[in-house]
């Protein structure tokens, strides 16, 4: 019996092989002609399709943002339905993408994905991504301004048309100011802050977005030449050595974090419900409105504000791509169009909804258009426009991110 | 020729199906496991990689840790619960016991990440029982103990033992169903009290199912994810975690390192369980159990 | 005396038992009906139905993940029940060469999270399209419900009292008759136990889901999992309830349906 059971499951093993082989045949031109169709061809196009986009799924305002007041307009508007695939992670696109196309499916599920930074290095250098498409939305074309160093480079990495800039963000720090009357404005002043009350401070662990962003943070306020960084000249080895001095930061707080450093929050979240509860005294967000968000769901307290540290306060922009085997390339173009329009981001600017930054260029608005933008006002917990713009710094290169991750884990976490 | 194939024809849909999924998954990960290095060939690079790092064998210790300690928790609370239900239904009232029994096996309708979830609302420095101990003086603001995330794996340990607890009873309340009253009343008239008797003539009837319920609660714990993902630490990591993060790296090149620590814990678990079969084959020889087949009876 | 003591004890044992496994319920039930839930206190703020709501609420598709949960998990748990009808009765009646290596094989997978294994064979989806669609997750689901179908089964066909099987032959009962007035009744409390446990895995499975069904096959236990680790603490607790909810009505209706459907046909 035991034979014929052998033999059965071999014989399946071989059934199973060949078909790696007769998949690969892509599909070619449709995709192709898309890219040279009119736009309006595209929308007629679009029309009746169900556009799956993925996005990080942790935040409510987000979701809220997406479902209350993009997804209707979509439908009535451009006849497209959305559907948003909530996912923990934006390294699982790249991961089902990669699969994918290892196993040379040339029709995937993700027709928009919400990207930056090192996976939108992954996803390039894997050719994951569609297009150049960018050019051919007439909203990018109107608003959008793609010289800006800021939306050309996504963490130092040249965007070359395969993503389209949805919004911009920047590192904050929140704290209860209750608690802290003068809140510390450069890394060593934080460093002291931490150290004058053990266990009230610590940080998400990488891979966490929020968690890296911090650490990545602190290494613009402790190294004496930041610009180096910004884009990718040095191999691992060199870099893990040359920041040395991030290292000895981090190991010299991490005695007075709270659990002594033993662990880490594993997620934003869960650092925010430290907070929340007032196990630690701060937090911090790559959304400077945030902590207003918070505030108006109650579940921060109502001192709630945010600062920056002198050192810089690092800022990125977030994109929409389109993956290679997107099976609604039409729809999905359309609807991050829809996206760029001056009422989408205005909706997604206003506190009330999401208050993400504007990616689209103040210069190419109508006077109309900036007096709408005028009227919205940033909430009591957030820094003013100016003050955030004075202190923002580039994020360095993407090809970066994955080492530091890694170096915190062994020069850090393992300590 | 008929009678004879027969067995096998009805067996063969199930048998189809599980070696595919199951064997076929195995075989899939084996084979992947050995194609770190040029295409078409077999490399023992992931294995080499695996035997040689410290963070797996950190993880594999921790993880072994938490598995065993948490099946041997529930193994002994299960068991001192079935006694106690054993003893309500010969002494008290059987339906009670039944009911009893019922209301024990709550946690099964909880999913691993509720069970994950509930530990730590309960357990977190500023959580239920840190508030209560605080409102009684008996704890200050930061004196509760880290019971979650915390370097031992207290909080995956108790989260096991709170959802694997209800299976072993699941699994040994079958055998007290079937025990009539009569012996007890006849164990009775020979001077022999209920404790005595449950240690002589039921426990040994617990065993075999006992040995089941946590051979196979050990062996799904080792590689089961989501309570060490939320209640695990950053550095060990539990090897569920650990495996599931290099999985999913976003590089295609740490994969077969993922499933050489799948197949090489599974190899690992398989002659730890080996392992203990030899060391506790003596127990429970005495007694044959009444029926041959025990567990998963339904009640 | 040591009778006494243990007369005293075992109660208070089995009360501190039951108890630990309702506290957490009654916890939950508090936690989602808060809005805030502040140090120190051991009850959540002001009561308040806004997590609820937002579970409710249309927009976080709570209710089709419910559903699609459901269709998983039942669909799986009938195919279970059509593999493992004959192959249980081949186990219980048939001595056969290579029966123990097969029961082995059939049993073996519930021995592993289910995950594990399917990293191995997700190849295979992709090039069969399995990936993204309900039927790859429902085939993936067959994997760890499929040995407590057949397990419970056996127990079932071996305890079967095969007398009145031939009585009912000696009456001039047919092949379908028999098994569905005389064999199924009295295999209910195997099929129940087996559909119980089936179901329960596959609502429960959560890794699985996200590797075959890529995000695009929604459970709840998938829509849950950001609240539950580390979101908003009510929305979590809104979300297990939910789940408990679900299962035990699932449980009911199933233990309910089939007990109707075994006093229906009890012939004897």
């Amino acid at each position: 019996m035991f034979k014929k059971i052998l033999a059965l499951f071999l014989t399946l093993g071989l059934l199973t092989a060949p078909l790696a082989g007769c998949r690969q045949t892509a599909s070619l031109s449709p995709d192709k002609e898309l890219l040279q169709a009119d736009f309006s061809q595209i929308q007629k196009e679009a029309r009746g399709q169900t556009v799956a986009i993925y996005m990080w799924g942790g935040d409510e305002s987000v979701n809220r943002y997406m479902d209350e007041w993009v997804a209707p307009r979509v439908e009535k508007e451009l006849g497209i339905k959305l559907k948003r695939v909530p996912i923990n992670d934006a390294r699982e696109m790249i991961n089902k993408l990669l699969t994918e196309k290892e196993a040379g499916k040339t029709k995937g599920s993700i027709d928009i994905m919400w990207i930056n930074g090192e996976n939108f290095k992954l996803a390039k250098d894997n050719d994951l991504l569609w297009g150049p498409f960018v050019d051919k939305l007439p909203n990018y074309n109107r608003y959008i301004d793609g010289e800006d160093y800021q939306i050309k480079y996504d963490f130092g990495e040249d965007t070359e048309g395969l993503e389209a800039p949805w919004g911009k963000a920047q590192f904050v720090f929140i704290y209860d100011s209750n608690k802290i009357a003068s809140p510390p404005d450069t890394v060593e002043a934080l460093k002291a802050w931490i150290k004058d009350n053990p266990g009230r401070f610590t940080y998400p662990a990488p891979p966490d977005f929020t968690g890296s962003a911090f650490i990545r943070q602190i290494l613009a306020g402790v190294s004496s030449n930041y610009d180096r960084y910004l884009t990718a000249s040095l191999d691992r080895e060199s870099l893990e050595t040359e920041i040395t001095p991030l290292w000895d930061y981090l190991n010299q707080i991490k005695p007075y974090l709270w659990q002594k450093g033993i662990t880490y929050p594993e997620n934003i979240a869960k650092l925010n419900e430290l907070y929340a509860q007032g196990e630690v005294y701060m937090t911090m967000s790559y959304n400077p409105n945030y902590a207003d968000n918070m505030i108006k769901q109650g579940r921060f307290p109502a001192t709630t504000r945010t600062f920056v540290l002198k050192n810089g306060s690092l800022a990125n922009t977030h994109y929409l791509a389109i993956p290679f085997n997107a099976p609604h390339k039409a729809g999905a173009m359309a609807v991050i169009d829809y996206l760029l329009s001056f009422e989408a981001q205005l909706a997604k600017f206003d506190p009330a909804n999401w208050g993400d930054g504007l990616a689209i260029s103040l210069a190419k608005l109508s006077p109309e258009e900036k007096e709408k933008l005028k009227q919205i006002k940033p909430g009591k917990a957030a820094l003013s426009p100016e003050e955030l713009e004075k202190y923002k710094l580039p994020e360095l290169s993407g090809a970066y991110v994955d080492i530091i991750e890694e170096g915190w884990f062994n020069h850090v976490a393992k300590n | 020729m008929w009678p004879k194939i027969k067995p096998y024809i009805l067996i063969l849909p199930a048998l189809l199906t599980t070696i595919t999924l199951f064997l076929g998954g195995i075989f899939g990960g084996i084979i992947r496991s050995l194609s770190a290095g040029k295409p078409g060939e077999i490399s023992f690079y992931a294995y080499a990689q695996i035997f040689s790092s410290q963070d797996f064998w950190a993880s594999f210790l921790f993880t072994l840790r938490y598995a065993a300690l948490s099946v041997l928790i529930a193994s002994f609370l299960g068991l001192a619960i079935v006694f106690g239900l054993f003893y309500v239904r010969m002494e008290i009232n059987s339906r009670l016991s039944l009911f009893l029994q019922r209301l024990l096996q709550l946690p099964m309708l909880f999913p691993f990440l509720v069970a994950a979830y509930i530990i730590f609302i309960l357990l977190s420095p500023h959580g239920w029982l840190a508030r209560l101990l605080f409102k009684l003086n008996l704890a200050g603001e930061n004196s509760f103990p880290l019971l979650v995330n915390d370097p031992f794996g207290w909080g995956i340990i108790i989260a096991y033992v709170f959802k694997t607890c209800p299976f072993i009873i699941l699994m040994l309340y079958p055998v007290i169903l079937k025990i009539p009253k009569a012996w007890l009343e006849a164990g009775k008239v020979l001077g022999i009290s209920q404790a005595g008797f449950f240690r002589k003539a039921v426990f040994p009837l617990l065993i075999p199912p006992l040995k089941t319920a946590s051979f196979i609660v050990f062996a799904y714990t080792f590689l089961a994810f989501e309570i060490p993902y939320i209640l695990g630490i950053t550095y060990p990591k539990a090897i569920a975690v650990y495996a599931y993060q290099l999985y999913t790296s976003g590089s295609l090149s740490d994969r077969p390192l993922a499933l050489a620590i799948i197949i090489t814990s599974l190899l690992l678990i398989a002659m730890i369980s080996c392992l203990v079969h030899i060391i506790t084959r003596r127990w429970g020889k005495t007694i044959k159990p009444g029926g041959k087949e025990n567990g998963f009876q339904t009640v | 005396m040591v009778s006494r003591l243990f007369k005293l004890l075992i109660p208070v044992f089995l009360t501190g038992m039951v108890l630990l496994n309702i506290i957490p319920l009654l916890l939950l039930i508090f936690l989602s009906l808060g809005s805030s839930w502040m140090w120190p206190h051991l009850f959540p703020g002001p009561i308040s139905l806004s997590s609820w709501k937002y579970v409710i609420n249309p927009a976080a598709g709570s209710l089709p993940a419910l559903k699609t949960s459901l269709q998983i998990a039942l669909t799986a748990t009938l195919i279970n029940l059509i593999l493992a009808m004959p192959a249980a009765k081949s186990l219980a009646h048939y001595h056969f060469k290579g029966r123990k290596a097969c029961e082995l094989i059939l049993l073996l997978p519930a021995l592993i999270p289910p995950w594990a294994v399917i990293t191995g064979i997700h190849k295979t989806f992709i090039y069969l399209n399995l990936t993204d669609t309900m039927s790859g997750v429902i085939l993936a689901h067959l994997l760890p419900t499929l040995p407590y179908m057949v397990r419970a089964l056996t127990i079932s066909f071996a305890s079967i009292d095969y007398s009145l099987e031939e009585q009912a032959y000696l009456l001039g009962g047919n092949k379908s008759q028999t098994f569905f007035y005389i064999t199924l009744p009295q295999l209910l409390p195997g099929i129940a136990a087996g559909s119980i446990l089936s179901v329960l895995i596959s609502l429960s499975e959560y890794l699985t889901t996200l590797i075959i069904g890529g995000g695009q096959v929604l459970t709840l236990t998938l829509v849950m999992f950001p609240f539950v680790n580390g979101g908003n603490p009510s929305i979590g607790a809104a979300y297990s309830l939910l789940f408990a909810l679900m299962a035990l009505i699932t449980l009911f209706s199933l233990d309910t349906f089939i007990n109707r459907y075994y006093s229906e046909n009890k012939l004897y």
